[in-house]
């Protein structure tokens, strides 16, 4: 029995020693700035609109969409007979960049995958991101094995061949408490060590927004909290330098409700302003923005009403200091018929030559696209719009 | 034919069924042949497919991944409750129970965003969670509490080996389940107590 004592001491200094030995050092991200878009004003203004998510499924919801290297535009959303019903799975089809045609509808993520590979039960599946990572395509998307929404984790999945076929499906370990209540909606952004930062927010009790970094495997490396309590979720993300970022949050407040959240980042990631209301309205609903021939320079697509999911509109500014001006209307509800939030999620994606893809939940039956190109964008935003 | 990691990870939803068997159930008061029993029942059922999927998936998709710290305890517990086998002191028992809950103060309540702190964020690579560990481990050991050094030093070992889905040491030290398996072994007086003399 006396040698217990110095056999445990050394197993405590084996165990610590090979811990401090291996502690990772993480990196304070560092943002890819993308290019921004020059502007080609040689085409005609063209603006074209359809729906795009088939009949496969009773209810479609939070599309996005991504960009792949070959230029086609690959779009993702959820359905099934409802929105939490357990027959939800993640669906994708191509825009073809050459002939401007789309795929089949695929089915691309059913809950029966994703319990197979996490070893777990899953109940349903939603709100598919994706992200060009090198050669790879990432999706992350929630699933939930008990209760609703609020019990969602994140997932990640890796294609090599432009989302035709996926890798093994990855949990997401993000939360002490169950690992319960981390989801996605916006995009990603890549770090220039090859890191992803992946907006995220928290349902359960608290709503508030926080920023996940991966490394290349998809581990989470570090949190950071852009919010706390009960008034922000679904951050759209925009880097406005290597180590600053601007975010644009769906309002969940009962205090302050009604408008528009606004966070940006302080000396770091982990540091950011108070919330701010915008003048925009915002009826607790998603938001989606891009940035244009400046950081600041932005196009914000969302619902613009305090309460009500009635249109979908698509607001300018030009830069920090300056106002939001509203450039155009998508949809607005003119019928009396009693329909709740008939418009809602919009994801604007721009290309890289500068076009816009705007996907957005019609009624709940069908998700709708928006093509609009450089031009049209020129003849939407007033007189001293952004210069070419 | 399963692979050997996910048999594992059925092995500790196994443990953790059996954990909170032995809490709730009076086990030990039954023939040693019935409580055998009992417990290859329990085993069988959450190892063998129910329905669509295997037991232990329902139960995992609940309570997530048992921390190391958590799955000795359930070993220790389910082999004192059940078999006499003593391997930690009523002390130790004591002292788990007190820092579990510590830890879950110092989590849960930030992790549901009652501020704007995280101190789930101090699980990443942070060397002064580290140094507060081996401090703390150092103490146990000093008061002879071996049980408890061991299991925070598989913690953390296990922690740097990366053997479990999370890169967070919270995960590898305190879990919902565990925090619910103290409160029980507190709350229940049926309980076998420990000999005072190990």
């Amino acid at each position: 029995m006396k040698a217990i004592r110095p056999g445990v001491l050394l197993v405590i200094v084996a165990g610590f020693t090979l811990a401090i030995s291996n502690l990772p050092a993480v990196q304070e991200p560092a943002f890819v700035i993308p290019a921004y878009r020059a502007s080609s004003q040689d085409s005609e203004p063209m603006l074209e609109t359809a729906f795009i998510s088939g009949d496969l499924t009773r209810e479609v919801h939070s599309a996005t969409a991504i960009e792949l290297n070959n230029g086609d535009i690959r779009v993702f959303w959820y359905g099934g007979k409802r929105e939490g019903s357990k027959d939800t799975s993640i669906y994708s089809r191509v825009l073809n960049g050459a002939d401007n045609s789309w795929s089949d509808i695929d089915e691309i993520m059913a809950r029966q995958t994703v319990a197979r590979d996490t070893h777990r039960y899953i109940r349903k599946l939603g709100n598919p991101v994706a992200l060009v990572n090198g050669d790879e395509l990432w999706l992350f998307f929630v699933s939930v094995s008990v209760g609703g929404w609020a019990g969602s984790s994140t997932n990640l999945s890796v294609s090599k061949d432009n989302g035709t076929t996926w890798g093994p499906v990855k949990r997401l370990i993000s939360s002490p408490f169950m690992n319960i209540s981390t989801l996605v909606k916006n995009a990603p952004l890549l770090t220039k060590n090859g890191d992803v930062i992946l907006p995220a927010y928290h349902e359960f009790l608290g709503k508030f927004a926080e920023l996940l970094q991966l490394d290349s495997t998809g581990n989470v490396l570090k949190k950071y909290r852009i919010s706390h309590g009960r008034q922000a979720i679904q951050p759209d993300l925009l880097p406005v330098d290597t180590t600053h970022a601007i975010a644009f949050m769906r309002n969940t407040s009962a205090q302050r409700p009604g408008k528009l959240w606004f966070s940006r980042s302080q000396q770091q990631l982990a540091d950011w302003t108070p919330l701010a209301a915008l003048a925009l309205p915002n009826p607790d609903a998603a938001v989606s923005a891009v940035q244009l021939n400046t950081p600041e320079e932005l196009l914000l697509v969302f619902n613009n009403h305090p309460s009500e999911r009635d249109d979908i509109s698509m607001a300018y500014r030009s830069g920090n200091d300056t106002a939001w001006q509203l450039v155009h209307q998508f949809e607005k509800k003119t019928d009396t018929k009693k329909e709740h939030n008939p418009y809602s999620y919009p994801f604007l994606l721009q290309t890289r030559e500068g076009n816009f893809h705007l996907f957005y939940t019609w009624k709940r039956k069908h998700i709708k696209h928006v093509y609009f190109n450089r031009a049209a964008l020129l003849d939407m935003l007033p007189p001293a719009g952004p210069e070419s | 034919m399963m692979s050997a990691t996910p048999l594992l990870t059925g092995l500790t939803m196994v443990l953790l069924c059996l954990a909170f068997a032995t809490v709730l159930l009076p086990l030990n008061r039954l023939p040693l042949a019935v409580r055998l029993l009992l417990i290859v029942v329990i085993t069988l059922t959450v190892l063998l497919p129910l329905s669509e999927y295997p037991g232990w998936y329902y139960v995992r998709s609940i309570f997530g991944d048992s921390s190391i710290t958590a799955l000795f305890l359930y070993v220790a517990l389910i082999l004192q409750q059940n078999f006499s086998w003593q391997l930690y002191q009523e002390n130790e028992l004591v002292l788990l129970r007190r820092l579990v809950l510590a830890a879950a103060l110092l989590l849960y309540p930030f992790a549901l965003g009652v501020a704007q702190y995280d101190s789930y964020s101090l699980g990443y690579a942070n060397p002064w969670l580290l140094t507060v560990l081996l401090i703390l481990t150092l103490f146990c050991w000093y008061k002879k509490y071996y049980f408890l050094a061991v299991a925070l030093t598989a913690g953390v070992t296990a922690w740097s080996l990366q053997l479990l889905e999370s890169l967070n040491l919270w995960d590898y030290l305190i879990d919902p389940a565990l925090l619910l398996i103290m409160i029980l072994t507190w709350l229940r007086p049926s309980m076998k107590k420990i000999q005072p003399n190990l």
